[in-house]
């Protein structure tokens, strides 16, 4: 079990920078994910741990121990790869039992080990079979085994769900929850999808071209998006956005006018605000007022939009509701429950609470 | 991967092709520059005759303390290159007075004097074995392509149980040995073999095919299309198998004709596929060999590996052929530098 | 109308890919049919369809001529050049397909040169060194001149299928504990001879059909059958030794027409795995 350090890493092919001096400290037992966009460098930044990329510049960390100059299997961890990266010419068996095998532990110890990690992750019946014939799912049970059947210092997991189908999805992602419940290693998850690295997640990274964007809980990150980048990335549907100005503690836009505790004026803001804090109220004196663009039926919600320019402006409302698409609207919100961000550097403006 | 280990890797494979391919070539550079013989000297001898004894002089090859032929080195510079080059006969076949016809005594015009010129160069053996070369890439390029192609169109629409016998007949020519595959096609056109025969009973009369330098070129040429179309079969048949079936039905759906589907969708996925056949036909024609040797087209047609062959063998000149081997090496070099560089920018911007 | 148009459309592929195949056949056919006739029935004027037959010539050559000898010198050279160059070569281009550095592009672009090099091109070179250490006419020679050869060729091809192999395979032995080379050799290699077998096809026919080589860096007791044909290329005038060169053609060519029997299929689908993607 060991600490992870990320300290002042950069990766460059070429010319291009896949992670962009990058400092990150985990602690001992802590369940990481790193979440972003596709080629944000999260996978990178993952295989420079495994040793499977080296940094150009910047140093890595396992426990206190310096690892850029060691092999991969000099490391000790262990990887989920996305593809999962089964050996077909083994059986499933053979396939758990590999790290083992090529660690040289002594051979009496393994069966009960295989035997035990794939009780673990219910694959006990299929033991014998090679991964051609295993589903999916199976499959991915075959690698989170394979991980497992040893204790490393820590797991490292690329998009180890992305190929399941929806409902798969969602077992396995409770499965890995409480396998590190229960065994208590260092975890970093890699992910581009903001629901599993919610549930999972002890701290969340975001990252965008190489960089971490913030870093925080899952309920930090969703309540206090530090950046625009951040704020349009979490939450679903993402937080609606509008550009403008303030003029006298007015937000102003186009068909869009916001009162906020806010001295003075500013030129040049993004407005933000999550679409379950907007309702719909009289189109007399809603904060944003335009027919209705599109109507869409959750289930457990409907969804209303209003467009702005190229912008949708979607507000979250009770599943019962219904309006017709065309019709005036007009939402609001609880002042407090806006957000404000400079348009320039993205970055957030404080609002008096 | 670490570059230790890519050298770990890499070592006996780029060893083996360091010793043998590059070091013998650094070899024929050095042997394209100088002269070498070994040295004689002319000695007295004494021989008895039934007349009575007689003193005459005659060369010896001189002898070293171990009693090896002493061999003398002589640095030649760009000569051998120069004599590989022909340029006395160049400059003779520019030179020529070509008002007339030499042989009618007719004036000649502009055009006809060129066809001259070129006439004359063609004879010189590097400058025939260059434009041979390139003629055969012409005519033989563009038909290997379409053969190929139609033949592979042609074997993915059979029903499945002709396909393998057709595949099968169809890669006969290219895994054939070439002096084989050659000397077979020979014994089609040999003065009394079938065909010569077949086709002088159909009224074409007697043609001495291995004779005269133009039909020895067209066997050569002949030979190569009957050898290299099958590879350019394989390759696209193979790359047919890959053709996305949704992309092609898509195009059928959108209403394309059959030619169309072909045209559009098709060809341009097999697009690195023809440049692949392309450019591994060009880097062979520089190397057409045994067809040469088989036809004994030498004179008529030949080509920069069989003049080197030439060189070696027939003047046992082994400087004038390390010569002839270091302008060929340059031909190619012209023909791959452009390429490389353009994979290499390619691989830069993928990096 | 459509009927129509693609009625006659499977008219005009049958006759084209008759004709073809006939093209292709026949000098094998013919050539196969005049090595069992005495010369005077092989060019007989008129052709003949059928002639008495004879093994007369097949017995010339292999036992009169003890082509046998070169039969044996063949398969040593042969499966000589197929160990060693498909041993090296799937290191090299397993390597080439994993490494990401400029170093490996630049080899493969020095080693495109050298497959485009005519053979010839270095045969000089190879007179001079080889004479001077005195290594002419030894079996080990002409395996290593011909696996250096073939090296090119072979790694770029390889290099192709090992590509199309995912790396997540040989990354995951390296997490669970194994070295580069074991991590190559529990995980790659059971599931690489697919290209194995294709580009070993290309390396057996590069090495069974040399021609130039052989005959240039061998003496007759030591020629590969291929190479001991040059004996009778030229042979046009005396009858009997055309017979023999025609029997011993065909002789060359059975080992050929078995390997296409045995691997047409492995042929077809290695180069649409491998060759065609990469
Ligand atoms: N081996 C490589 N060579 C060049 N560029 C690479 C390489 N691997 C990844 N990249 C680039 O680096 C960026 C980050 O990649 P990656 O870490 O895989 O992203 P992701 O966040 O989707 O996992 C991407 O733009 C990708 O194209
Ligand atoms: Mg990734």
């Amino acid at each position: 079990m060991a600490s992870i350090r990320f300290s002042n890493i950069t990766k460059r092919w070429g010319s291009f920078v896949g992670v962009d001096n990058l400092s990150l400290d985990i602690a001992d037992r802590e369940f990481i994910v790193l979440l972003g966009p596709s080629g944000c460098g999260k996978t990178t930044s993952m295989r420079m741990v495994a040793g499977l990329d080296d940094p150009t510049f910047g140093d890595v960390y396992i426990g206190d121990q310096r690892v850029n100059d060691l092999e991969p299997k000099d490391r000790d961890i262990a990887m989920v790869f996305q593809s999962y990266g089964l050996y077909a010419h083994l059986s499933v068996y053979e396939n758990i039992r590999f790290p083992l095998k090529v660690r040289g532990i002594p051979s009496t110890e393994h069966d009960a080990k295989v035997r035990a990690a794939a009780e673990m992750v219910e694959l006990t019946e299929f033991l014998e079979r090679k991964p051609k014939a295993l589903s999916g799912g199976q499959r991915q049970r075959v690698a989170l085994a394979r991980a497992i059947v040893r204790q490393p210092n820590c797991f490292l997991m690329d998009e180890p769900l992305s190929n399941l189908d929806a409902k798969l999805r969602i077992t396995m992602r409770a499965e890995i929850k409480h396998l590190h419940h229960r065994l208590n290693v260092t975890t970093i998850y890699v992910t581009h999808d903001q629901v599993e690295a919610m549930t999972l997640a002890d701290r969340v990274a975001v990252m965008e071209k190489g960089r971490i964007r913030q870093l925080g809980t899952p309920t930090d990150i969703y309540n206090n998006p530090a950046n625009l980048f951040v704020a349009g990335f979490i939450g679903s549907p993402p937080m609606n956005l509008i550009d403008g100005d303030i003029v006298e503690g007015q937000f102003r836009a186009e068909g869009v006018s916001v009162p906020l505790p806010f001295q003075g004026s500013r030129q040049g803001v993004v407005l933000g605000i999550r679409a379950e804090d907007l309702r719909l109220t009289d189109p007399a004196h809603g904060h944003f007022r335009q027919a209705v663009y599109s109507v869409e039926l959750l289930g457990d919600a409907t969804l209303v939009s209003q467009r702005f320019g190229s912008r949708l402006i979607t507000a979250r409302a009770d599943k019962g509701f219904r309006i017709e698409m065309g019709a005036t609207s007009a939402f609001e919100a609880m002042p407090s429950a806006y957000y404000l961000f400079d348009r320039a550097s993205g970055d957030r403006i404080a609002l008096p609470a | 991967m670490r570059l230790k280990t890519l050298i770990g890797f890499v070592l006996p494979s780029v060893v083996a092709m360091i010793l043998l391919i590059a070091l013998p070539l650094v070899g024929v550079i050095g042997l394209s520059l100088w002269n070498s013989y070994t040295k004689t000297e002319m000695v007295r001898v004494e021989q008895s005759t039934p007349t009575g004894k007689i003193i005459r002089t005659q060369p010896r090859p001189v002898l070293d303390e171990t009693g090896k032929p002493v061999k003398v080195w002589e640095f030649y510079g760009l000569k051998n290159f120069l004599s590989v080059l022909d340029v006395d006969g160049m400059e003779r076949a520019f030179a020529a007075d070509r008002s007339t016809n030499p042989v009618t005594g007719a004036p000649q015009s502009w055009p006809e004097r060129m066809g001259g010129v070129w006439g004359d160069i063609a004879n010189l053996s590097f400058w025939g074995a260059l434009s041979f070369t390139l003629i055969y890439t012409a005519i033989t390029t563009p038909l290997v392509l379409i053969f190929g192609f139609l033949i592979a169109l042609g074997v993915h629409a059979v029903v499945k149980p002709l396909k393998g016998p057709l595949i099968f007949a169809s890669l006969l020519p290219f895994v054939i040995t070439p002096v084989v595959g050659a000397l077979s096609i020979k014994w089609l056109f040999l003065d009394n073999a079938v065909i010569t025969v077949m086709l002088q009973s159909l009224g074409f009369g007697k043609i001495y095919f291995l004779q005269n330098a133009f039909t020895t070129g067209f066997l050569v040429i002949l030979y190569g299309l009957w050898h290299v179309v099958p590879f350019a079969f394989i390759v696209l048949y193979a790359g047919l198998q890959t053709v996305p079936q949704d992309a092609v039905e898509a195009a059928v759906v959108d209403g394309a004709s059959r030619w169309q589907s072909v045209r559009y969708v098709i060809m341009p996925h097999l697009a690195p596929l023809f440049s692949f056949v392309t450019l591994i036909h060009i880097m062979d024609a520089y190397r057409v060999f045994e067809p040469i040797l088989v036809f004994s087209a030498g004179q008529g047609a030949s080509s920069l590996q069989y003049l080197t062959y030439y060189l070696l063998n027939g003047e046992q000149n082994f400087h004038k052929a390390s010569a002839a081997a270091l302008l060929t090496v340059v031909g190619i070099l012209l023909l791959l530098i452009p390429l490389i560089l353009r994979t290499w920018r390619t691989h830069r911007e993928g990096a | 109308m459509a009927r129509k148009s693609s009625r006659s459309l499977s008219g005009l592929l049958a006759v084209g890919l008759g004709v073809w195949v006939i093209l292709a056949a026949f000098p094998f056919l013919w050539m196969a049919i005049i090595s069992v006739r005495v010369p005077v029935d092989a060019f007989s004027v008129p052709p003949q369809l059928l002639a008495p037959f004879t093994l007369e010539n097949y017995y010339e050559l292999w036992v009169v001529d003890q082509f046998y000898v070169k039969f044996f010198n063949s398969a040593i050279v042969t499966l000589g050049v197929l160990c060693v160059s498909l041993s090296i070569g799937c290191l090299a281009g397993y390597a080439l397909s994993r490494y990401e550095g400029n170093l490996g592009f630049w080899l493969l672009m020095v080693a495109l040169v050298f497959r485009a090099l005519p053979h010839s091109t270095l045969l000089p070179g190879y007179q001079l060194a080889f004479a001077e250490l005195g290594i002419w006419n030894r079996y080990e020679t002409l395996i290593i001149v011909l696996v250096a050869i073939n090296q090119p060729f072979t790694i770029w091809m390889l290099r192709s299928f090992f590509a199309n192999i995912p790396k997540d395979l040989d990354e995951a032995a390296l997490v669970d504990g194994c070295t580069r080379t074991g991590a190559f050799f529990r995980v790659i290699v059971p599931v690489m001879w697919p290209g194995i077998v294709t580009t070993g096809l290309f390396s057996f026919l590069l090495a069974y059909n040399d021609f130039l080589i052989s005959s240039q860096l061998m003496n007759a007791d030591k020629q590969t059958m291929t190479a001991a044909l040059s004996a009778y290329i030229n042979a046009d005038d005396d009858a009997y030794k055309l017979m023999q060169g025609i029997a011993g053609a065909v002789s060359v060519t059975i080992p050929l027409i078995f390997l296409v029997l045995f691997f047409q299929r492995q042929l077809v689908s290695g180069l649409v795995q491998g060759a065609v993607k990469g």
